[in-house]
Formats: structure tokens, sequence, C-alpha cells
């Protein structure tokens, strides 16, 4: 049987099933994956919004008067952190400075448009910018990292200096709190990956919402642990923000994929899977470990292969400082120094001068990729 | 190629990079088992033949002997399978040994009345062909699952339409487990609550019989993926209990143990012992993988092996599904896991009573409903123009509003004298899955070794 189309310019009539949930007053257009409840554009708003100042305001994470930087990669995470820490600080008097803090990685093709981005939403929200570069600090781009390294590695690097890199970018701002916009999916792909990986170490804090150490003077929180992503591209949407939305060029970790497609999996099957996992995290506690008998003082252990160190290791100390950057570091030298002294061994001794054959790799294997024939 | 063990035989599959004949690989297997029933002081008293020394006299070694009851909940699927046989090759061993055994078996078949005839055919057949030498100390008990319940006094389950909260009040209607299991229409959702119902008839059934250890057949494989779809689950805070087989099992009474004999052990090595030992014939309801044996049996079989739709998986096939695809590339994870899960300890408690969770039994340790409000908000945006309130006025006169409306009074009307009803966080997620948020489940209390008299197989007492 034939059915006419409907009139775009006279709105279909709602009915009772398909309003809001929450204020049966307007039509429904979001489902909550959190406890599946189906609520509309201004509930949405609302209940996001008073979830993240709920959050905030039972784990303390801010102090009035505190300088606090968000770090803004110009995705979707950091710009509706931006945004909506602004309006709540607005909204609720937090007493908040609020500075945005990027890091440019020097990946040609992909941080330079997110630049472009987190620089519109500084003139966009009125707050101050500060671009850190790792060509500054380290004297390498990621571009250059991978044309030497190759791009397998590429996440490892990242990775360690871009941690490091925003303590630093937030000590030249004399602030003592990074706020990330890592959210719930995140948090929960990082607690099935220590179980996967069987890494005890970081296990029982891997749903830590404040991270501080007490040697370092700059504290790290993620107000969005709760926030599903998908609510927070919804939210952003909705919003009409501005954000950048491309994948990173280079390749993801491989592993830490495999966990991905499995927490997508997941979700199809139990959409609360994200904050029940977070729930899970939540309660992992370590069985104390069996005290060893010490040895004798002055005693060297001799290891199963001959070797033996002088020094004995006194094992984890807060608050421990590498001997070369002085950055926090729980070894004598920090990871970062570690990587760069391997990247410096493989330099090319001579270059050619203004050579930018380096640049943009990324965005050129990708293209290269798609072609066919 | 030779097997790597004796270096006589010629190997018929490769396990953990070595090649093994099937008499090695058979021992292989069966030293892994022992080697967990013998971990502590306590299993070497269950399992050893006692024998009068400084502790005992003769006739009390021989008691002991007699009261070493161990229980081992059969499926029929090859772990469990696998596990009676290796107890039953330890009982033959003990026997030609000492002319005596040190432990008597208790094995528990639980299955729905449907497949109750084909339990009771394959059991039979089981223990005439392959039990028969031990049947002194073997006894064989059938459990009809829907009759299970059908006794016990069932209980209405509320949860608040926040979530913040839950209620019992009891209710007249009866249930078989099936119709129970009908209220959930998500079949991951179905599958836990069966595994919830099973595992407390088991253990209520060993409470009831004096079982000193109750052997679950899991292979590490299986024990990795029970880890993960906790976590998944949000059921975290389980893991240490579920693996503890050090302590002994506080909800029931700390009358037995729970052990894992074939922590050790892949389900694929537990398959393929499954296969060399001839026990296909007993299986139900399950396929052997044959992915070990150099000359794949099956291999038709496994190409044509249909992959389902993630869809319509459970939340444990699906760690399974993850586990098969990432074990080629990161081969070890299987066993990361399981000994990650070990290292976990029971978590702190909130408060200081000690709560169950009113469906799966499992301890509470953080109010769910507490922890949910914490991160959730409920209200709304209140209704601003004349448009939402005349949208407003037409849901409340609608149907569908009229009748969420009475169901929210009656619910607060009940809520002022129904008793409170403990859940954990999981079966909170799970309960809010249902029609109207509300649940018949059995209650806690109740006999099963009224429904297990006339299925006994092998009852001489």
């Amino acid at each position: 049987m034939y059915i006419p189309p409907s009139d775009p310019r006279r709105p279909a009539k709602v009915t009772a099933g398909q309003l809001c949930e929450l204020c049966h007053a307007r039509k429904a257009l979001v489902k909550r994956p959190k406890n599946l409840q189906k609520v509309c554009k201004l509930c949405f708003f609302h209940v996001f919004e008073t979830e993240i100042h709920n959050t905030i305001m039972e784990n303390k994470l801010f102090q009035r008067g505190e300088r606090v930087a968000v770090g803004a990669s110009g995705g979707k995470d950091s710009t509706v952190l931006a945004y909506i820490l602004k309006l709540l600080n607005e909204r609720h008097d937090y007493g908040l400075e609020i500075v945005l803090l990027s890091i440019d990685e020097g990946i040609v093709g992909y941080r330079d448009d997110s630049l472009a981005t987190v620089k519109r939403n500084q003139e966009q929200y009125g707050l101050p910018l500060k671009i850190v570069s790792y060509k500054d600090l380290y004297d390498w781009t990621m571009d250059e990292i991978v044309a030497c390294a190759g791009m397998r590695n590429s996440c490892t690097y990242c990775g360690v200096f871009r941690r490091q890199a925003l303590d630093r970018g937030a000590a030249m701002l004399d602030i003592h709190h990074v706020v990330t916009g890592h959210n719930a999916d995140d948090m929960a792909e990082t607690v099935l990956m220590n179980i996967l990986r069987g890494d005890v170490a970081r296990l029982e804090k891997s749903t830590a919402i404040l991270t501080q150490s007490s040697g370092s003077p700059v504290k790290r929180s993620k107000p969005f642990k709760y926030a599903y992503q998908k609510e927070i591209v919804l939210y952003a949407h909705y919003k009409k923000l501005d954000y950048f939305s491309t994948e990173c060029s280079y390749a993801p970790e491989a592993f830490r994929g495999t966990a991905r497609e499995l927490m997508k999996n997941l979700e199809a099957v139990r959409p609360s899977c994200i904050i029940d996992i977070i729930h899970s995290g939540e309660a992992l506690r370590l069985r104390p470990r069996p005290k060893k008998r010490a040895p004798p003082p002055g005693s060297v252990e001799i290891r199963a292969d001959g070797s033996a160190s002088l020094f004995r290791n006194e094992g984890f100390v807060d608050g421990n400082r590498c001997e070369r950057c002085g950055y926090l570091s729980s070894n004598r030298i920090c990871k970062a120094c570690m990587l760069l002294e391997g990247l410096e061994k493989n330099r090319a001794r001579v270059q050619i001068a203004d050579d930018t054959s380096t640049e943009g790799a990324a965005r050129l294997t990708r293209t290269l990729e798609k072609l066919h024939f | 190629m030779k097997c790597k063990r004796c270096t006589t035989s010629e190997g018929c599959l490769v396990s953990r990079n070595e090649t093994f004949c099937g008499e090695c690989f058979s021992r292989f297997v069966l030293l892994k088992f022992r080697k967990q029933m013998m971990m502590d002081e306590y299993c070497q008293q269950v399992f050893k033949v006692l024998y009068a020394d400084k502790h005992r006299t003769a006739v009390e070694a021989d008691e002991q002997n007699k009261r070493s009851v161990v229980l081992v909940p059969l499926s029929l699927g090859s772990s469990s399978l696998a596990m009676l046989d290796l107890l039953n090759q330890t009982l033959s061993e003990q026997r030609a040994a000492h002319n005596r055994t040190g432990f008597q078996v208790k094995v528990v078949l639980c299955g729905f009345s449907a497949d109750m005839d084909e339990l009771k055919r394959l059991a039979e057949s089981l223990q005439t062909e392959r039990l028969a030498m031990n049947s002194d100390c073997i006894k064989l008990y059938l459990l009809d699952l829907d009759r299970s319940f059908s006794t016990c006094e069932i209980h209405k389950l509320l949860l608040a339409n926040d979530n913040h909260g839950s209620r019992k009040i009891a209710t007249r209607e009866n249930a078989t487990l099936s119709s129970i299991l009908d209220q959930f229409s998500r079949r991951s959702s179905r599958d836990d609550m069966l595994w919830f119902a099973r595992q407390h008839l088991i253990k209520k059934f060993a409470s009831q019989h004096q079982v000193k250890v109750i052997m679950w057949g899991h292979s590490v494989t299986r024990l990795a993926d029970e880890v993960m779809s906790l976590v998944i689950k949000g059921r975290g805070a389980q893991i240490a209990a579920t693996l503890d087989s050090t302590g002994m099992d506080v909800e029931y009474g700390a009358l037995f143990k729970n052990l894992y004999p074939l922590r050790d052990v892949l389900l694929s090595e537990i398959d393929a012992y499954c296969s060399l030992s001839k026990l296909q014939r007993y299986i139900y309801n399950y396929s052997l993988q044959g992915s070990l044996f150099i000359k794949s049996q099956d291999e038709a079989a496994q190409a044509n092996r249909a992959v389902p739709m993630a869809k319509n998986m459970t939340i444990n096939e699906l760690t399974r599904q993850y586990f098969d695809a990432v074990e080629k590339d990161y081969s070890n994870v299987i066993s990361t896991i399981v000994r990650t899960a070990s290292k976990l300890d029971y978590p702190i408690s909130n408060g200081t009573e000690v709560i169950y969770c009113s469906i799966c039994n499992n301890r509470v340790y953080v109010d769910p409903s507490k922890w949910l409000k914490s991160i959730t908000v409920n209200n709304c945006h209140p209704p601003a123009s004349d448009e939402d309130m005349s949208m407003l006025q037409m849901w409340e006169s609608s149907s569908k509003g009229k009748e969420t409306l009475a169901r929210n009074q009656a619910r607060s009307n009940i809520w002022s004298t129904a008793a409170e009803a403990p859940l954990c966080y999981g079966c909170v997620v799970t309960l809010n899955e249902t029609k109207d948020r509300e649940l018949n489940w059995p209650s806690r209390e109740h006999d099963v070794s009224q429904v297990l008299a006339e299925f006994t197989l092998t009852d001489e007492e």
C-alpha cells in the first residue's frame, strides 16, 4: 500500500509514548545508555550538567580560587569539558580560573588542524590558551619520531611525552591542577586493559578520579569519569560545539584496539556495561603481599643469572626524581629520557637542510593506504 | 613427529608448543588435576587414604575416609565429565594401592524437566560403562531444576523507579525455574540467573549432605571468561569469593570448600582429553573442539560452525569469542587474567553489617542504590512553555500516563510496608531490564532433599 511522505512543514503529532520519561512534556530525543531512560533535549542537558557538577562536588575536585588547566586537544571530550567547566564555574560559583593547555605533538595533517579548533574555542569561550610543543621540549616532533622509530610504537612515545608535557606546561603557567577529558569509556577500557595485561601495579588505581603524587606539584582529575562518550558526543552535537573529530593518523595501540572492539560488542548486549565495569574497577583490591624476610644488612643478592645490584633497590619511592630532567620517576632515569636516549642514538648524523619529508608522514601513509587500482 | 615426553610414541597433538602422544597428554592433564586437588592440608585430609597414626585410631581413620565426601556438579559438558573421569581414575588407583578409597563422590546432574529423560539415559550409561568399578563410592543424583523451586516460597522483588532501593513482598504465585527465567528478555540475563539458581541448588545440596569439597570443573579458559564477565557485569567485588579455594564457603555456613582442580588446564586441552578418553558419547549439549590435534578431527565441522551475531550472544560468550580471537597474537592472556584475579582480595565493606544479595546470594559491599544515586540525576528540566504544559496534560490524560502514575502510586504504597530486599549492583542492573522492574524469585531458605529423593540413581543408604 502506498504511504504518502509526511509533510516536513507540519511536524508529526507526538504521542504519549514518545515523550520524555523525566518531564513528560517534551519529545524524547536521547536514550541514556546508563539507565536506558528516554529523555528530551532540555532534560538531557540538565541531567548531564548536574551529574558532572555532582561528580565534582562529591569528590571535592576543586578548591575556591584554584587555577586549573584544561588539557585541550580540540576533540569532543576536551571541548565539552572546557565548555561545561566554564558553565558550571559561572553557574555554581566555583571560583576557578580556567586556562586551556594544549600539546602540539607535531603531527602534520592532524594536530595542526585540531589546534586550530582549540584556538577557535579560546575565542568562543574567552579562555586563555597555552600551547606546549614536543619540538620545544624534546627537540623531536612525532612525525620525526615515527620516521626514526617506526609507526608501531608511536603511541608509546606519544603517551609518555604527553604526560610530561602536560605537567611541564602547567608548571610554566604556575598551575597545580590539570583537568583532562577522560570519559567513562576510557576508564572502563583501562580497567579491562589492566586485567587483560595483568598490570597489578595499576589495577587498584585504574578508576581513581584524582591522581596525585606526593612529590609532584601537579594533580590531575577526570570530571567525566562517569560520563559516557556517547552522551558527550550528543551534548556537543546538540549544543553545536565546535570540535575536531578526526582520529589520530598514526596507528592506535594494537592490543587496546582489541579491547575497544570487545567493548563495542558488549555495549550492544548490555548498554550499561561501561558504568558496570567502572563499578567493578572501584571494588578491585589486591591481597596484601606476604612479607619477605629481610636479608641481613649489607648483603648483596646474587640473581639466578649471576648478576647483582651493588646499590640495592629500595623499591618504589613516591616523589623520586629523574637524574637527568628532574621529572617525577619511579626509576633513576624517567621513561621519557630513556626513550629520548634511544631516539638520539638513531638520529641521522647528516640531514638535508630544511627537510620537510617527514612532515605529515602519517597523512601520507593514510592517503597511500586508500589508493586502489 | 615423536612425543616430546616419552620420545618413543608418535605425537598426536600439540599443546603449549609441545608435542604429546595420547598417553603422555592424559598423564599431563591428570598431574595438573592432582596438583590442584592436593593444594592444601584440608584437601589432603579429604582426598588421601588415611591410616591409623598418632592423631587417630584405625577405626577413626576408616570413619574419616568414609566421611570425606566430595561433590561434583556434572553438566555433561567436557570439563565436568573430564573431571569425573579423573576422579574415577584416582579412586581406582587408590583401590589398587590401598585396597580402599580415601573419599566418596556425590555427583549432581542438574537439568530442566524436558531434558531429564536424556540426562538420565546418559547418566545411567556413564555409570554402568565407566564408573562401575567404583560404584560403591560414586553416587549419582539427578536434580530437576523445574521441580526444585516448586516447593519453596516465592518473593516478588521490586526495584524503585529511580533504581534507588528495593523491596520484597510475598506472592502466592507458583513458579518453575523456566517461568522465572522467562521474565528476562535478554539471553545474557537469563543465563546469569540460571547460573545463580543452579549454583544455589548445588551449594544447598552440599550443605545438606555433609560435603567437604565441591569440585567445579572450570577450566582456566572458563575461569578467565568468568572473571571478565564478572567485571563487565559490575560484579567485580565477587571475583575474590568466586576464585577462593583456600577458605570455606561462608555464605553457606562455612561447611565446605570450593575447588577448581582443572584451573591450570585450558578448555582445548580438556576437550582433547575427552576425545582421547573416548568420553564424547556422554557429552550433552556441547561439541568438542579438536584444535590441538595434529590431524584435526573435525576440521569440516569447525569450518561449518556458524558464527552467531554479537547481539544474540551472552556476555560470557562474547568474552570467550574475544579470547579465541586474541589467543593467537597474545597467547598468555587467559592465564594472565586468572593469575591476576587470584591476587584479588575481598573488598572493604562500607557498613559493619554483613548483607547478602536477595537474588544471587553474594555479599553486598557497597550499597548500589547510593552509588547509582551519586552518579545519576533523575529530576527533570521543568516544563516551561505553554506547549510543554499542554503536552504534559496530554500525557497525564493518556492511558500510558495514567498507567505510569497508578503504578508509581501503587509502588509508593507498597514501599512503606514491604520488607527491604538488599540487592547487589549486578542484580540491580539485571532487574532494571525486566518489565515493570519486578521479579518473582525463590527465597533462599529451602530444602532440596525432597526434590532429590525420587531421582536418586544410586542411593543404597
